[in-house]
């Protein structure tokens, strides 16, 4: 965004505000939906994110690129989300299919429905193992698809702890499988 | 080195990292395929790790953002920015009724403080100056009866005070003089 609407944005204009939300809406949600995997909470990270870089907009250096410092605080948001969280995860909630039931928080999550696929109910719940940083890059890496350059933009992690941390979770993720025989 | 010799390079993180993302040269890539073969351990926990990558490779569905999302989010951000105000103003008033209170009290301290500065002055300096007064005066009515008995004391302290000098030059010249008309005579 301009540094012109980023002030205006700041001042309060609403038009500024609505240009910048809606600029930064679904990136943010997107990458929020992701790491969280449940709608309601994810719809409020992505706005609470959004308010708090409107909040800090006089923090923002205008040399760097807007969004991976938006990016950022959405991560940061979420990661503050997840270590709030109980565990609530255990290689219990493992069907008697071997597939995963998606559980984020101790509510019943509406959004299971929108899971159709059993191998994405898999793979969010082998994410669920992972602890809130790990989560974030990987989400960063492969589905947001950012660069390790990017990732470091957004996390503030060195591009070597970046490629450690991606390969912990992998390997963890591939762990569990071997362990839960989900792959054989 | 032998391939089993590679065996503790190949188990590092950083081998794997690289393995990952298709990295290896050529001879590494025939050496660690190598290393499969006779390792279970490494060849079942690479397949497990490929699978979770094809796995990762596809993001999952994400639902669409309800229509009033971008409403609700300007008009929680324009209460927030404010509240941000409210705040900020609450705070510089705050600031500024402390620094103008701290001022105004300490210009009251340092009135009150020089008030009784200046009546300590006056009472203290009062009886002095009268007396030096009275003394002044008193003294200007008799300077010439007093006067003999200042100058006796003058001479009597410079006397007194400077010895070696004075008298030792007094008695010369009365002794000088004495000579000179006994001489003449
Ligand atoms: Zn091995």
């Amino acid at each position: 965004m301009e540094q012109e609407a980023l002030l205006l944005a700041q001042r309060g204009d609403r038009d500024a505000l609505s240009d910048l939300v809606t600029a930064y809406q679904k990136p943010l949600f997107y990458l929020c939906y992701r790491m969280l995997g449940e709608r309601r909470e994810a719809e409020d990270a992505a706005q609470e994110a959004l308010v708090k870089a409107v909040v800090k907009l006089h923090t923002y250096d205008t040399e760097r690129p807007f969004k991976p410092w938006v990016m950022r605080i959405a991560s940061n948001e979420c990661i503050d989300r997840l270590r709030r969280r109980k565990p609530e995860v255990s290689l219990d909630d493992m069907g008697e299919d071997g597939a995963w039931e998606w559980k984020a928080g101790n509510s019943p999550n509406p959004e299971a429905e929108l899971l159709h696929d059993e191998r994405e109910t898999q793979v969010r719940a082998l994410l669920e193992t992972l602890s809130a940083t790990d989560r974030a890059v990987v989400v960063l890496f492969y589905w947001e698809g950012l660069s390790y350059v990017e990732i470091e933009e957004v996390t503030g992690l060195t591009v070597s702890a970046i490629k450690s941390r991606l390969f912990r979770a992998r390997r963890s993720m591939a762990q569990t499988l071997l362990e839960e025989g989900m792959y054989v | 080195m032998s391939e089993h010799g590679d065996d503790v390079l190949i188990h590092t993180e950083a081998w794997w990292i690289r393995a990952l993302e298709d990295a290896l040269t050529p001879e590494e890539a025939r050496q660690w395929a190598a290393h499969r073969a006779r390792c279970a351990d490494c060849q079942r926990e690479w397949d497990a790790m490929r699978h979770v990558e094809r796995w990762l490779q596809a993001p999952p569905a994400v639902p669409a953002l309800p229509e009033l999302f971008t409403a609700q989010t300007v008009a929680r951000a324009t209460q927030r920015l404010q509240r941000q105000r409210w705040w900020m103003s609450f705070a510089a008033t705050l600031m500024v009724g402390l620094v103008t209170w701290f001022v105004l009290s300490s210009l009251g301290m340092a009135v009150v403080h020089l008030e009784r500065l200046i009546q300590t002055l006056l009472i203290g300096w009062q009886p002095l100056l009268g007396s030096l007064t009275r003394a002044l005066m008193g003294l200007s009515l008799v300077w010439r009866d007093v006067l003999p008995l200042v100058a006796g004391g003058i001479v009597g302290c410079v006397v007194l005070l400077m010895p070696n000098g004075v008298i030792a030059t007094a008695m010369l010249v009365w002794l000088a003089r004495r000579r000179a008309p006994a001489q003449s005579a």
